[in-house]
C-alpha cells in the first residue's frame, strides 16, 4: 500500500495527472483549509478557501470513482493540526462537524489527538469516530507519535488503523518493526520523503512572532532556510498562530538505478520474522512526485 | 507549594542543586538519558546520591527520556526497576511502550518528558491513561496556557522557568537526524538549531538560535499557575551555574511564600545567573507571548556573559615573558575585578583573563560601575575600536558559589525537635523531623543505693542543651529542644560525652530513616 502528505489540495487536480489515483492513503494538511493565506482572518476568504478544499476533493472522488473499483478508491485523511493548540487548532475544532464528512478519516500529530478526534465526532454525529453516514472514520497516526518499538504500537491497538514508525529508523529497521506491528494496525513506513521536520512557534519566515508587520510570504510557500552546507528546508507558515514548519528530506535518496522502493516490500527471510509477525505489507509513504 | 525542580549532570551538580535549595533533582543514569554527552550517574553510585538527596529533604527524578528500539527495551525496563528499588522517586519518560511497560510496576512515580510534547488537556488525559502522575508541559505554552491546564486537574505539571530554550517543539524536531544522523529523540542531539542558516537572499546568521529563558522576573506569575514544580535546565551545564541559578529561584519561591516577592531584587539575580550563563541577555520564551526578533541572538549562539563596558579606542597588544596580554582604557557599568573574565561582543574568542586594573593613575582590585580605567588582560584583543565586551568569569562569585558545593558543605538544614528522657536507668534522646523519629539510647551513671541524685545545675542544663544542639557538619539542625527536661532525673547520671554520643548516633538513624523514599 502507499500514502503521501500534501500540503494543499491543488495537488489532486487533473492538471497534476492522474497518478495520485493510485495512492490507498492522501493525507491533506489542514491549515489551506482553515486559513486560505494570510488573509484568512476576513470571514469571506476563509469561506471561500474552505469552497475550494472542498471542490477539490470531490471533483477528485468523481475521477476516482470513475477510475477505480470502490476499495481501490484512494482514502483521503485530513491532518490535524501540527501544533496542538492557538487558533487554527481552535479553529479545527470549532468547525470540525462541518468539515469532518468531507474525509474518510484523521491522520494525527499529537498524542492527545486520538482522544480529541473521537470526542469530537461523539459530539457530531452520535458516536465516537462515527461518520453521518453510519460508517467509521478511519485514524492513522503520524510519526508524532515517535513510534520506534512494537510496544509502543501495541499502546495505540484498538484506537488507530495505521500507525507510521519514525523516520529517524532506517528503512530496514522500519521494515523490521513493521513486521512485529499488532495484527489490527497497519504500519507506514516512510521512505524517501519530503516530511514535516521542526514544528516552531516562532515564524522561521518573518523572525518577528505574531504581528510584527514583517511578515514575506506566508503560507505554503514561505520561503526557505538554507544551511551552511547548501542544504534546503521549505518553510510553510500558519498565519493564524505565525507558527512555522520545517520540511526536508528523511531517508536516505534510493540508489541510482534501483528503479524505486520494490526491495522495501520484499519479505524478510525466515530466520528475521519474529513468530507471530504480520504478513500483510506495509504502507509505504512517499512524495506525491514519486506516483508521477 | 511549587517544588523547584534542578538538573545534576554530575555528582558536583547534584551537590550544588541540593545545597543551594533544590526540592526535587533530575539526572541520568549512563543510558538512555536525553543527556548523553552529561557526566551522568551509575546504577551503583545512585543509591548515594539517592541516599543523600533524601536525608536533606531532596527528591530524585531519574530520566530515561529517549525513545528506544525493540531490543533496548528490556534492558531500560531492567535499568528502571533497579533505580526503583534504590528509591527514586520518579522516572521521566519519552517511549510510550517504556511506559506501558512500566505502569502499575514500579512504586516511584511516572513523569511524561517534553518530549511527549504535552500541551493541551487532551494530551494530559492521554498521558494520565500510559499511567503517568505528571507531565511536563512543551516550552511553548504561555502563562495563560500553562494556568488553564493546571486549573483542569488533570494531573501535576511542570514546566521550565530557566535555561536553553529550543526553536522546535521537543520531541517534533528531526532537524538534528537530517544534517548529522545524531537525534535529539536519542540524547544526541547536535544542536542544529545553533547553526547559520540563511533565507533565500539574506547573509548567514543564527536564526533559530533563541536567548535562554529566564522567569525571575515574573516568577510570581508562573507560581500563580499552580504548577506543581519549576524545571531549571541545564544537565551540560557547570556546577556554578546548578548552585547560582537554584539558589536565586531559591530565594524568589521563598520571597513569594513570604509575601514578599515585591521586594525581591530580582534585577540584581538576573545579572549574577548573567554572568554565569547567558546568550546575549534572556528572555521569557513563549511564556509572556511570542518570542520577539530581539530574542534570537542572530550574532553568536554560545555562551556571552554580562553586558559589563566597552573599549574606549583600540586595545594594543604585547608580550611579556612570553605571555600574550592587551591592555586598553575601559568604561565600565558592572563592577570588574582583577581575575574576572571577559570577552569582546560577536568575538567570543577574543579576551581573557584581568590581570591589572588602573583607575586613577594607581593600581586597584576592581573598577566600579560608572568609572573608567586601564585593563591589562592576559589573553588576544579584539580588532576594531570601542568594542563592547562581557563578564563571562566572575572569580569572587565563582568563589562564593563553589564553596556551596564543596565536600561537608551542609548549607540546608532540616530542622529537628530533640527530647531527652529516662526511663529506668537508661536515658534516651529522640530527634524528630516530624515524619519520622529516630531514638538513642545509653545506660546513665548508676548511683549507691540510698543517695540521692544529684540536682543537675542550670549550668549543667544549658551545656546539655549546646551538646545537643551541636549538629553542625550534619543536615539537621536542633529547633526545638525540650531543656530543661520536666523530668529532673533525665540528667541525672548523664555526661557530656555520653550526649555526644547519644547526639551521634540519633542523627545516624534520623539519616537513615530519611533516606528511604519519602
Amino acid at each position: 500500500m502507499r500514502s503521501t502528505f500534501l500540503f494543499s489540495p491543488d495537488k489532486l487536480s487533473p492538471s497534476r495527472g492522474d497518478s495520485l489515483l493510485d495512492a490507498d492513503f492522501i493525507y491533506l494538511s489542514c491549515i489551506p483549509l482553515l486559513t486560505g493565506g494570510r488573509q484568512a482572518r476576513e470571514d469571506s476568504l476563509e469561506k471561500s478557501s474552505a469552497r475550494a478544499f472542498e471542490e477539490s476533493l470531490t471533483d477528485f472522488r468523481r475521477r476516482a470513482a470513475a477510475a477505480k473499483s470502490p476499495e481501490k478508491v484512494p482514502k483521503i485523511l485530513l491532518s490535524t493540526p501540527f501544533i496542538s493548540k492557538g487558533r487554527l487548532f481552535a479553529g479545527f475544532c470549532e468547525k470540525f462537524a462541518e468539515f469532518a464528512p468531507l474525509f474518510d478519516g484523521f491522520i494525527l500529530q499529537n498524542i492527545g489527538d486520538a482522544a480529541l478526534i473521537e470526542k469530537l465526532t461523539a459530539e457530531a454525529f452520535g458516536a465516537p469516530l462515527a461518520k453521518p453516514d453510519g460508517k467509521r472514520f478511519l485514524l492513522a497516526g503520524d510519526t508524532a507519535f515517535n513510534i520506534t518499538n512494537r510496544e509502543s504500537a501495541e499502546y495505540w491497538s484498538g484506537r488507530l488503523d495505521v500507525l507510521a514508525i519514525l523516520p529517524e529508523l532506517t528503512a530496514a529497521a522500519q521494515q523490521s518493526l513493521a513486521q512485529t506491528f499488532p495484527g489490527n494496525i497497519i504500519p507506514e513506513i516512510t521512505a524517501f520523503s519530503t516530511a514535516v521536520i521542526t514544528r516552531s512557534e516562532h515564524c522561521l519566515a518573518a523572525q518577528g512572532g505574531f504581528g510584527c508587520g514583517k511578515c514575506g510570504p506566508c503560507g505554503l510557500d514561505a520561503g526557505r532556510l538554507i544551511d551552511e552546507r547548501g542544504r534546503r528546508f521549505d518553510i510553510v507558515t500558519d498565519p493564524l498562530d505565525c507558527t512555522s514548519l520545517l520540511l526536508g528530506r528523511t531517508q536516505e535518496a534510493p540508489p541510482a538505478g534501483s528503479g524505486g522502493f520494490a526491495g522495501l516490500l520484499s519479505p524478510l527471510p525466515k530466520e528475521h520474522v519474529t513468530p507471530g509477525a504480520r504478513s500483510s505489507s506495509a504502507v509505504i509513504r512517499r512524495d506525491s512526485g514519486d506516483f508521477m | 507549594m511549587t517544588h523547584l525542580l534542578a538538573p545534576a549532570g554530575g555528582p558536583e551538580s547534584l551537590v550544588a542543586a541540593v545545597q543551594n535549595g533544590a526540592d526535587e533533582i533530575y539526572l541520568g543514569l549512563r543510558e538512555f538519558s536525553a543527556r548523553a554527552g552529561a557526566e551522568n550517574f551509575s546504577l551503583e553510585d545512585l543509591e548515594a546520591r539517592i541516599g543523600y538527596a533524601h536525608v536533606r529533604g531532596v527528591r530524585i527524578n531519574v530520566a530515561v527520556n529517549i525513545l528506544l528500539s525493540d531490543a533496548e527495551l528490556p534492558r531500560a525496563e531492567a535499568l528502571v526497576a533497579e533505580a526503583d528499588r534504590l528509591g527514586a522517586d520518579a522516572f521521566i519518560i519519552q517511549d510510550t511502550g517504556l511506559a506501558r511497560r512500566l505502569a502499575g510496576k514500579v512504586s516511584a512515580a511516572l513523569h511524561a518528558s517534553t518530549q511527549m510534547t504535552v500541551m493541551n488537556i487532551h494530551g494530559l488525559r492521554e498521558a494520565r491513561a500510559m499511567g503517568f502522575s505528571r507531565a511536563v508541559l512543551a516550552r511553548e505554552l504561555s502563562i495563560e496556557e500553562i494556568g488553564e491546564l493546571c486549573a483542569a486537574g488533570i494531573m501535576e505539571t511542570e514546566v521550565f522557568c530557566h535555561g536553553a530554550l529550543c526553536m522546535n517543539y521537543s520531541g517534533q524536531c528531526l532537524l538534528g537526524y537530517a544534517v548529522s544522523g545524531r537525534s535529539g529523540n536519542r540524547g544526541t542531539c547536535s544542536q542544529p538549531c545553533r547553526l547559520r542558516y540563511r533565507r533565500r537572499d539574506d547573509g548567514f546568521s543564527y536564526l533559530m538560535s533563541p536567548a535562554d529563558l529566564c522567569a525571575l522576573p515574573y516568577l510570581d506569575r508562573l507560581a500563580a499557575t499552580g504548577v506543581s514544580a519549576l524545571k531549571i535546565e541545564g544537565r551540560l551545564k557547570s556546577p556554578d551555574y546548578v548552585a547560582a541559578v537554584t539558589s536565586a529561584y531559591r530565594r524568589g519561591l521563598d520571597s513569594i511564600a513570604a509575601g514578599t516577592f515585591d521586594g525581591f531584587d530580582s534585577a540584581a539575580e538576573v545579572k549574577k545567573l548573567a554572568t554565569v550563563f547567558s546568550r546575549g541577555g534572556f528572555c521569557s520564551g513563549h511564556q509572556l507571548g511570542k518570542l520577539q526578533l530581539s530574542d534570537v541572538t542572530s550574532g553568536y549562539p554560545g555562551k556571552t556573559g554580562l553586558l559589563c563596558g566597552s573599549s574606549v579606542g583600540r586595545c594594543s597588544s604585547f608580550e611579556k615573558n612570553g605571555v600574550r596580554l592587551f591592555k586598553f582604557t575601559a568604561s565600565v557599568t558592572e563592577k570588574l575585578s582583577c581575575g574576572d573574565g571577559i570577552s569582546f561582543k560577536d568575538s567570543p574568542d577574543r579576551g581573557g583573563v584581568v590581570n591589572v586594573i588602573e583607575a586613577d593613575g594607581r593600581r586597584a582590585d576592581s573598577l566600579l560601575p560608572g568609572r573608567a580605567g586601564v585593563i591589562t588582560v592576559c589573553g588576544e584583543a579584539p580588532s576594531g575600536a570601542d568594542v563592547p565586551f562581557y563578564k563571562t568569569y566572575d572569580k569572587a562569585l565563582s568563589e562564593e558559589l563553589s564553596a556551596t558545593y564543596k565536600p561537608g558543605a551542609e548549607l540546608r538544614k532540616i530542622p529537628v525537635a530533640a527530647s531527652l528522657y529516662r526511663s529506668g536507668g537508661t536515658v534516651f534522646l529522640a530527634l524528630s523531623d516530624g515524619k519520622n523519629t529516630a531514638e538513642a539510647a545509653a545506660e546513665a551513671l548508676s548511683r549507691a543505693p540510698g543517695e540521692a541524685a544529684a540536682a543537675p545545675d542550670s549550668g549543667f542544663a544549658e551545656k546539655a542543651e549546646n551538646v545537643i544542639r551541636a549538629t553542625g557538619g550534619t543536615p539537621f539542625a536542633v529547633t526545638v529542644a525540650a531543656f530543661p527536661p520536666e523530668d529532673p532525673e533525665a540528667l541525672s547520671g548523664v555526661t557530656f560525652s555520653m550526649l555526644k554520643h547519644l547526639r551521634r548516633e540519633a542523627v545516624e538513624k534520623l539519616a537513615k530513616l530519611r533516606e528511604r523514599r519519602q
